[in-house]
């Protein structure tokens, strides 16, 4: 394994150095207005779609390492992983009593955010005003009934008292001793609400408002998430608020302890981090450009991303040769100088069809690079735009002699493409041999499915890419005709597409005016061993259950007639 | 060398490897009762296996009992409390063939014979070979051992420790599963059973997963198991890590793994059980591994 630095690591943000995460970050004022604010929020997102990131930046660990204003305290970020050794205990289950499964639940999970409070205070200098703040330590004693160790600071002696008390109650637990676990439990109002209102009688941060920023909360018990849900219900959230980054949101439950359910408008807002749109002026377009830019910063690189990843020369004179011909061919049919819009739209859509189907019958594949195509691959996910990155960089360095690594400036477009070609190849691979070993809850039986299923919905883009007159580019599909049956066969195997990142779910406008449905687009990074043209179109093919299911059991998909078959919607967002 | 003992406790399974070895079983330790716990989901694979055992154990005058329960872990953890923890186990002298045991059932039924005051010993018989094709699929959740869940420290980041022999497919899910900050693999020696080759390729695709991964030899056919090396890994790394342990390559290792959680109850055990088996897993029988399980580890986890 290399050791180098490569600027475009792609790990969970959980495993990257604070500094690193306030290095990189590109704050989107659309999710930071949410998050500095005193809202319950629900940030949804698959995984890699930046959740932890946004957390952990928001957090008071990264912040202040932009040196803030010590006087700057009215939000006070508390990062709280949930995807924890504690998180996973379940000995709750050997107890029949449900009862006490909620409380050993609760308990626990107020342990972990009283310790993150504690720690992410601890460590502000003593000009904060908490460090050697004696009133606070005999505070804490007196709320709490804590023997807080003396001589270390008051923040240090809670968490010395947190952890001696997790590691009490995980023994007793272990050992099934239940009454004396019963007796010492803790609770959100015997612990975090006293905490925090002590914390708010010292002097500077008697206004601040605390922003408990739960991390993968779908890794929670069922027990804490409806703990966590009731908790969203308290109405006064002067002194905190919770933030919680959540993978799915429609598999998250959002009931409460006492059977209710948190509603969203009322209770909680929800943020959804994914996104839809790639192209360069679109929202994510624009926040990949900044990402790759700061990333490249950081190992003294100050070109643009565009620069940096370069498009091959010939595959761009190509697509503007056909652009040339098509406008030719729009201005022929639509010759009238009112059809300007029309003559447009036809270059958009079949400028690039003409490059694919000319070069159809040559046996290689075409060239994929220019950091268009890398965001188009992303199917708007960070960790996905990051990725490609990651391993042509650490191509350039493997080809590399030591003394050049620090002089890496470019990265060459034949190496992009390679690259790209080859992570293609790679996901093929593992998602036909390795899916089923890899995701849980996926039989053989799913796997061979969802791999006949996207098999054959390439095969469909293809035909289409090459045949279609109506959005030959479309690489997403909608589902109609949806039965009982399906819902029981196919609806598993989409979600299990979604789990395995093969698949991401999206909402648009449906044909029906004014109501929205669901329309899946497969992951890019699938295509470009299939030849398809990874930035697609605005479009999506809508396709009947039936004949999805049939897809996946290794029917290809009938050749319907394309305006059939097509729903051409365009996004004026992306226009 | 052949020696008695009061009773022998098996896991049913439909490999060759398992009605021979019982019979190896019967003629070593005489047992004067044998144990079977049957998964009630693969009655029928290993009903042939089944009949050949009981039908051996009465021509040897042993009494035969079967433990029927269904693949579930609250449902086989509540089956081993409640019949191990009766007072007809205490102090017996008793054996446990691991060959064909989930990792599960060997961790709770050595912890809870211990507690029974139980003198211990353990068999494992190898096969005489793997199939080449796939061995596991359709893996569920993982999730920590009850009562071996380990003692968390507040705030510390997870190292996953994983003990792998060839059936690792179950590793990529752990690591995708528990996200660790770092991962620690321990990697069979030896190039029996094309380990070196597996081993190579198991590595690349961890590394996709995880930079920050640390391997370590271990030979889990030793007569430690393996365990000075995991200790030798794990030790330095309990002040600052959570340390979630899964033993997914050779049986013995498992229990060098529970001799590790028992000297550092701080580490948690977790499991992640397959609920497809290759019918054609192993075939033949080969070498037999036995142990004496020491008493005083447990004590020590009392004492805690």
């Amino acid at each position: 394994m290399s050791t180098y630095k490569n600027p475009f690591e792609y790990e969970q943000a959980t495993t990257l150095s604070l500094d690193f995460v306030n290095t990189v970050f590109i704050e989107d004022y659309n999710f930071t207005r949410f998050i500095q604010s005193t809202r319950n929020v629900f940030l949804v997102g698959e995984r890699g779609s930046g959740k932890s990131m946004t957390l952990l930046y928001n957090s008071l660990a990264v912040r202040r390492l932009k040196d803030i204003d010590a006087s700057d305290l009215s939000f006070v970020g508390i990062y709280v992983p949930c995807n924890t050794a504690l998180t996973h205990k379940r000995e709750y289950e050997l107890f029949e009593d449900i009862g006490f499964r909620q409380v050993v639940s609760e308990h626990f999970m107020v342990l972990g955010i009283a310790h993150a409070i504690a720690e992410g205070l601890a460590s502000l200098p003593d000009t904060y005003g908490l460090a050697s703040n004696a009133g606070l330590a005999e505070e804490l004693t007196y709320l709490l009934g804590a023997n807080l160790l003396g001589g270390v600071q008051p923040l240090t002696a809670l968490m010395l008292f947190l952890d001696r008390e997790a590691s009490k109650s995980q023994r007793s637990l272990n050992s099934l001793q239940h009454e004396e676990f019963r007796l010492s439990a803790f609770t959100f109002s015997s612990l975090i609400q006293p905490l925090i209102s002590s914390i708010r009688r010292v002097e500077k941060f008697k206004l601040s408002h605390f922003l408990l920023l739960i991390d993968d909360a779908h890794d929670l018990n069922p027990y804490q998430k409806q703990t966590l849900n009731s908790w969203l219900a308290y109405r006064d959230r002067s002194s905190f608020s919770f933030k919680i980054a959540v993978a799915d949101s429609q598999t998250y439950s959002y009931k409460t302890i006492s059977g209710g359910t948190i509603l969203e408008g009322h209770d909680f807002l929800t943020v959804d981090l994914q996104k839809p749109f790639q192209n360069a002026s679109s929202d994510f377009g624009k926040m990949a450009k900044g990402i790759i830019e700061k990333r490249l910063v950081t190992i003294g690189v100050q070109a643009t991303a565009e620069e940096f990843f370069p498009g091959s020369v010939d595959f761009e004179r190509e697509i503007e040769r056909c652009r040339e011909a098509t406008r030719a061919d729009a201005l022929v049919r639509y010759p009238n100088p009112e059809d300007a819009k029309k003559r447009t739209d036809y270059v958009y859509k079949y400028g690039r069809v003409r490059y694919f189907r000319e070069r159809a019958s040559k046996a290689n594949l075409p060239p994929y690079s220019g950091f268009d195509t890398i965001t188009h691959v992303s199917t708007g996910v960070i960790r996905n735009l990051l990725m490609p990155c990651y391993w042509m960089y650490d191509a350039m360095i493997s080809g590399a002699d030591h003394a050049s690594e620090k002089s890496i400036r470019v990265i060459p477009s034949n190496i992009q493409s390679e690259v790209i070609i080859e992570r293609s190849e790679k996901l093929w691979e593992w998602l036909e041999h390795h899916l089923v070993s890899s995701l849980d809850n996926c039989t053989l039986e799913d796997s061979q499915h969802l791999f006949n299923l996207f098999s054959r919905l390439g095969d469909l883009f293809r035909h289409r890419l090459l045949n279609a007159n109506a959005e030959p580019r479309a690489i997403a599909f909608s589902i109609s005709g949806m039965t009982k049956d399906h819902d029981k066969t196919l609806r598993p195997l989409l979600n299990i597409g979604r789990r395995a990142q093969l698949l991401y779910f999206r909402s648009g406008p449906a044909k029906d005016e004014g109501r929205r449905e669901t329309y899946y687009v497969p992951n890019r990074m699938l295509w470009p061993i299939r030849g398809l043209d990874v930035v697609g179109q605005h479009a999506r093919v809508s396709l009947k259950a039936a004949d999805v299911w049939n897809a996946a059991l290794g029917d290809t998909f009938p050749n319907v007639a394309p305006d059939e078959n097509v729903q051409g919607v365009l996004f004026d967002d992306e226009q | 060398m052949t020696m008695n003992s009061d009773a022998l406790v098996c896991v049913a399974g439909w490999e060759e490897r398992f009605a021979a070895g019982l019979k190896l079983d019967v003629d070593r330790f005489h047992p004067a009762e044998i144990v079977m716990i049957v998964f009630q989901e693969f009655k029928e694979e290993t009903q042939a296996n089944r009949l050949a055992v009981v039908s051996y154990a009465a021509e040897n005058g042993i009494v035969c009992r079967e433990l029927s329960v269904r693949r579930e872990p609250r449902e086989v953890w509540d089956t081993l409390r409640s019949d191990f923890t009766n007072s007809a186990w205490f102090q017996k002298r008793v054996v446990l063939d691991i060959s064909t045991m989930p990792r599960e059932v060997i961790w709770w039924s050595l912890s809870f014979l211990l507690e029974a005051g139980c003198e211990l010993r353990y068999v494992y018989h190898r096969p005489q070979s793997y199939s080449s094709e796939w061995l596991t699929r359709d893996t569920a959740r993982p999730r920590l051992v009850y009562q071996h869940s380990g003692i968390a420290k507040l705030g510390k980041p997870t190292a996953l420790l994983l003990l792998n022999g060839f059936d690792t497919e179950r590793a990529e899910q752990m690591i995708q599963f528990f996200e660790p900050r770092l991962l620690l693999v321990g990697l069979q020696h030896g190039k029996q059973f094309g380990n070196e080759e597996r081993n190579l390729k198991r590595g690349e695709r961890f590394g996709e997963l995880i930079r920050n991964i640390k391997t370590f030899e271990i030979d889990a056919y030793s007569t430690d198991h393996g365990f000075s090396a995991i200790v030798e890994q794990v030790k330095p790394l309990l002040p600052d890590y959570n340390i979630i342990a899964a033993s997914l390559g050779p049986k013995t290792s498992a229990i060098a793994m529970f001799r590790v959680i028992t000297e550092f109850p701080e580490v948690a055990l977790a499991y992640a059980p397959s609920r497809q088996f290759n019918i054609g897993y192993s075939s033949g029988i080969g070498d037999s591994i036995e142990g004496l399980v020491e008493a005083r580890l447990l004590d020590r986890e009392v004492q805690n």
